[in-house]
């Protein structure tokens, strides 16, 4: 006759070896997103210059 | 109910200076180490010596002050101020040893100017000045433009939950990732990218200038530290200016721009998410600022003759514009052509831009454009409800990372500080009024040292009243921390003063 299995048998077995922690996936996107931040703070630049060069650019007309 | 702090709060509150203190001493090892490298001798023993008495007082405070009763926000708020006030105190040693300062008034004026990325500088023939000495005064900025506190205590001493008081203590409020250490390497990872990428643009630009490929590094680290913390101090007397170079001049004005743009909102760059640059409230009150403002000082300038042709209004007036803007201080003309050249107008316009300055949570000064922002919104909200009828709901919104709705108590708070600013900038003006100088004159150096803009009419010399030189370093000290952390310092002095303790 089987015996009922106890219920610490039913419980999956647990790998000791400590497990590989997991990539910082924040971290690597933020690296990624360092080159896109800096073409964007680099092309907000160039809109305020070319607003700043029209602007020199009428005075410049009026002197 | 009275304020009455005990022993242990003083103890918490010398603890975490201690700790910055010793950062501090431990940072000097770097210009030091340049000295003995290019065979500065006196210097590697000023460096030696203010480092020792640093790390020295830093950790015997630790030692004698040590304790595990827990960092209040208002312990962490006068910790800051007393930080920022203690680190100056050494920082000013090599930089008096290296002989280039007329007393030690004058180089703890320097230190704080450093820390507190002013750029009003009191340096006597700095052209001349050893290269490690002029290194540490742009060290100075990087190391107050990322927050010295938060820096010192996040790479020298583990970080923690505790830092978040210190963190807002620092003048920054928006915590950008869920805890304050993440927060802080975010920031410095955003400052080591573009440390890198921005010095080897500007050590190109210098070589093409001229400068050769070692010369042309030194300087080029050091501009990086002056542009992108919005410091203002330059390796030369002349400023930008030395170096004659257009090329030079764009890229500083891409890593000014950088810099005072809030590090909330590079995360939100860094995302991708590059619609917030258009939409934030920050950048969009700043950008009209700066063009409404520009258009003026053009104006100014075309009036006076100063500068009518399209070239040099551009070169020079929006490179001005852009540097009082974001706080930085540098100058591609001598300051003193504000006052003998450019008229009434144009001078008016760089202390509206300083005194407006960048971005909250940016190593910018000035009001910030959040809460001209805030303000304008509610102006705008008040002038609908008036017009509209009685029974009208009348919402204004904002965009900062997502939409939000404007509330009476952010208007309010807005409005407060805003006001604090203005007698800050005022009560600087009025004391060099007392001591002779024009209107125009007291009020752009005031103007310039409390909110970290830098630039110059020439007031600021070794030979300045001491008096005046104190009210500066106090102007800068509370405009970089934005007043909360000086007064928490100051209500422990009073309750030590009238013995509530």
């Amino acid at each position: 006759v089987a015996r009922p299995r106890s219920p610490a048998s039913k419980a999956p077995a647990v790998d000791p070896r400590p497990r590989p922690r997991p990539r910082r996936r924040l971290d690597d996107s933020l690296l990624r997103g360092g080159l896109t931040g800096i073409a964007a703070v680099t092309l907000a630049t160039l809109g305020l210059a070319l607003a700043g060069a029209a602007i020199a650019f009428v005075v410049s007309l009026f002197y | 109910v009275l304020f009455r702090p005990d022993a242990q709060d003083f103890r918490l509150i010398g603890y975490y200076a201690g700790k910055v203190v010793f950062g501090v001493g431990l940072v000097m090892l770097v210009p030091a180490a340049l000295a003995l490298v290019l065979g500065e001798r006196n210097e590697v023993y000023a460096f030696l010596i203010g480092a020792s008495l640093a790390v020295i007082t830093g950790r015997a405070s630790e030692l004698f002050l040590r304790t595990r009763a827990p960092l209040s926000t208002s312990h962490g708020l006068a910790s800051v101020a007393l930080s920022w006030l203690t680190a100056p105190v050494f920082a000013a040693i090599p930089l008096l040893l290296s002989g280039h300062y007329a007393s030690y008034l004058d180089a703890y004026f320097e230190s704080m100017s450093g820390f507190a990325t002013i750029g009003l500088t009191l340096a006597n023939d700095l052209d001349h000045m050893p290269r490690s000495v002029n290194l540490w005064r742009h060290l100075l900025q990087f190391l107050g433009g990322q927050g010295i506190v938060v820096v010192v205590l996040t790479v020298f001493a583990g970080g923690g939950a505790r830092v978040g008081h210190l963190y807002i203590g620092e003048g920054r409020e928006e915590k950008i990732l869920p805890n304050v250490v993440r927060t802080a390497r975010f920031i410095w990872r955003v400052a080591l990218v573009y440390a890198a990428i921005g010095t080897v643009l500007l050590w190109a630009a210098l070589i093409v200038a001229g400068l050769s490929p070692l010369a042309a590094l030194y300087h080029g680290v050091n501009l990086f530290m002056a542009a992108f913390d919005t410091g203002g101090f330059a390796p030369q007397s002349a400023s930008v200016a030395f170096y004659r170079s257009q090329l030079l001049e764009s890229i500083l004005l891409v890593i000014m721009v950088a810099g005072a743009f809030s590090f909330a909102l590079h995360y939100q760059l860094w995302q991708g998410r590059r619609g917030e640059i258009t939409r934030n409230i920050e950048t969009r009150t700043i950008a009209v600022s700066l063009l409404a403002l520009f258009a003026v000082m053009a104006v100014g300038m075309g009036r006076t003759g100063t500068f009518t042709e399209f070239e040099p209004l551009l070169r020079h007036g929006f490179f001005h514009a852009v540097s009082a803007h974001t706080t930085t201080g540098l100058a591609t003309l001598p300051g003193r052509l504000y006052v003998t050249d450019w008229g009434v107008l144009a001078p008016a316009t760089l202390v509206s831009a300083m005194a407006i300055g960048g971005m909250a949570g940016s190593t910018a000064g000035g009001i910030k454009g959040i809460r001209i922002g805030l303000i304008v919104k509610g102006l705008r909200r008040d002038i609908r409800k008036v017009l509209l009828p009685e029974n009208a709901v009348v919402l204004e919104t904002y965009h900062s990372t997502t939409d939000r709705i404007l509330r009476d108590e952010q208007v309010r708070g807005a409005a407060t500080l805003f006001l604090l600013w203005l007698v800050l900038y005022l009560g600087g003006g009025i004391f060099g009024l007392f001591y002779g100088y024009e209107l125009n004159l007291a009020l752009f150096e005031s103007v310039a040292a409390a909110s970290s803009g830098g630039l110059s009419v020439g007031l600021v010399r070794p030979d300045l009243e001491w008096p005046i030189k104190v009210v500066y370093i106090a102007q800068m000290l509370i405009g970089r921390l934005e007043f909360i952390a000086v007064f928490a310092l100051a209500g422990y002095l009073v309750a030590i003063v009238k013995g509530r303790v």
